[in-house]
């Protein structure tokens, strides 16, 4: 892994930053009902929640923001000293740190009470004090963000390699990573034995494609 | 000891139908700039992108630095600079954080060359790259390619679209870079005239096969135009055979024999033959790759018949 490549990914993104976390600040805030401690068992619940839908955004968008440079720069970067085993890993683990903030972030919110502070503001139905099962519900929320980030990470991987892939297997390979995604999302309660397996396997295949496959502009 | 440290052997590369490189054979030795010459599409990009091991060969060897480059290790790939032809900076970064940057990425940075090389192109350090104009870009890419503190800088038409003045002075940094840095610098280019200035060796291509290379010096020393007055004679016929005629034309009663043998001994032998009416004329590095080029695209023209 390279620290220079990693801080160069963050800071090209910061304006995407910025807009990520002033999003989740507005939805982990705004939040209308509180939770009762039996939300937490059925998933069909937290899905009315709008930061679930903007767990699985940023999933979706992380890939390209981090995997895909201008033809220019993407040369750029290739002559920076660095293996592509290692570009490959940098850019994955700057994908996984900003989720990883982006959840750190929220749980912040939520633990210090400012959800609290600003709800009772508005008088709303809340509970002056922060509750052991409000916190639980991010952790339940992590496969939203992380299957989507390894997924389409597996596909841009796979659509980037270009000439080194017969097209049959890559439209293959999206319409595989399509079926995990819409199959995760829509049956939740797989997620314990399925989504991480799933993520595993999409991480490693996406590596040996980014490594094996010859440079063309990533 | 071989003291190559590019290594190229029997090199092919296809797309599709198109022969990219073909059976390519080059060596460059440390120290030296090599320069690979060629029109467009004869495969100089695709060979530089082999030599990065930006692309896989189809067959052939190359060895870069003593190993195939897509087993290079970092710090391996550290000893070697790449330029291409489309290469832009992080548009929203400006020069002094570019400099940071680099600094981070390469041990080896020659910060102290860097700042000396930014005042003398005088260069706003604090503009952002995507408002500098096409050559100040131009040699922030090579400064950091240069400065980077590598063994072998592979340059891919580093000079395209700069003017006069600018081509200049990038051609003396890369001199400045050999001959103070010991750096060993491969760079294609069509600018025929500014890469003469510099270069020791050539590779020149067309359409994917090197169809001349070696020491420019031997190439220009070997190479003529004997230009004839008038009508060749039977006898004065034979005495050109001694020579490996490259190309032949005749226009406005002048015979042009272009030839690849020449030797400052035989001119009396053609003197005595031929009389006052030939001219011996030296080539440039132009001349050479469009004879050269030309006799390439007659013979291709006779096998496709």
């Amino acid at each position: 892994m390279s620290l220079p490549l990693m801080r160069y990914l963050l800071s090209a993104m910061k304006l995407e930053l910025l807009a990520l976390s002033g999003l989740l600040t507005a939805s982990t805030l705004l939040q209308p009902d509180p939770m009762t401690s039996d939300q937490t068992l059925y998933y069909e619940e937290q899905f009315t929640q709008f930061l679930i839908y903007l767990f699985v955004v940023l999933g979706l968008l992380l890939p390209v923001r981090v995997f895909v440079n201008s033809v220019g720069v993407a040369d750029w970067l290739s002559s920076r000293g660095l293996t592509r085993r290692q570009q490959f890993f940098t850019r994955l683990a700057t994908g996984l740190i900003v989720i990883a903030s982006s959840f750190v972030w929220v749980g912040s919110l939520q633990l210090l009470g400012i959800r609290q502070f600003v709800q009772l503001a508005f008088e709303s139905p809340w509970f002056p004090m922060v509750r052991w099962y409000e916190l639980l519900e991010l952790p339940a929320f992590a496969p939203y963000a992380c299957l989507p980030f390894f997924v389409t990470t597996l596909v841009l991987t796979a659509t980037m390699s270009g000439q080194s892939l017969f097209p049959a297997f890559r439209i293959v390979l999206a319409i595989i990573a399509s079926a995990l995604v819409v199959t995760v999302l829509s049956a939740p309660h797989l997620w314990t034995w399925m989504a991480w397996p799933a993520m595993a396997l999409c991480a490693v295949l996406a590596c040996g494609l980014w490594t094996q496959s010859e440079h063309h502009s990533q | 000891m071989n003291d190559a440290l590019i290594t190229v052997r029997n090199l092919c590369r296809r797309f599709g139908r198109t022969e990219a490189v073909n059976n390519v054979s080059l060596e460059v030795i440390r120290g030296s700039i090599h320069g690979l010459l060629g029109t467009n599409g004869a495969g100089k990009t695709t060979l530089i992108r082999l030599l990065m091991g930006h692309l896989y060969p189809d067959s052939g060897d190359v060895l870069v630095l003593g190993q195939p480059p897509r087993r290079h290790c970092s710090e391996r790939l550290r000893r070697i600079a790449y330029v291409s032809d489309q290469m832009q900076l992080p548009s929203r970064s400006c020069l002094a954080d570019i400099l940071r940057l680099n600094e981070r990425f390469f041990p080896s940075w020659n910060s102290r060359l860097a700042t000396r090389l930014t005042k003398e192109f005088d260069i706003d350090a604090s503009a952002v790259f995507s408002r500098l104009s096409l050559g100040q870009k131009r040699r922030v890419v090579l400064l950091q390619a240069i400065c980077q503190g590598a063994e072998l800088l592979i340059l891919d038409e580093p000079l395209s679209g700069l003017d006069a003045i600018i081509r200049r002075q990038c051609l003396d940094m890369l001199l400045e870079a050999t001959v103070e840095h010991g750096q060993t610098i491969v760079v294609s280019s069509h600018l025929l005239h500014d890469i003469e200035r510099i270069v020791d060796t050539v590779t020149i291509m067309s359409a994917g096969r090197v169809f001349a290379e070696g020491n420019l010096e031997d190439l220009k020393r070997r190479m003529r135009r004997i230009r004839i007055e008038g009508s060749v004679s039977s006898d004065q016929e034979q005495a050109l055979t001694q020579f490996r005629i490259v190309r032949r034309q005749m226009k406005h009663q002048i015979t042009d024999l272009i030839v690849d043998d020449y030797q400052e001994a035989t001119q009396h032998s053609l003197v005595n033959t031929l009389g006052d009416r030939i001219i011996v004329e030296h080539m440039n590095l132009e001349d050479i790759f469009v004879e050269l080029s030309l006799k390439t695209a007659e013979q291709s023209r006779k096998t496709a018949l």
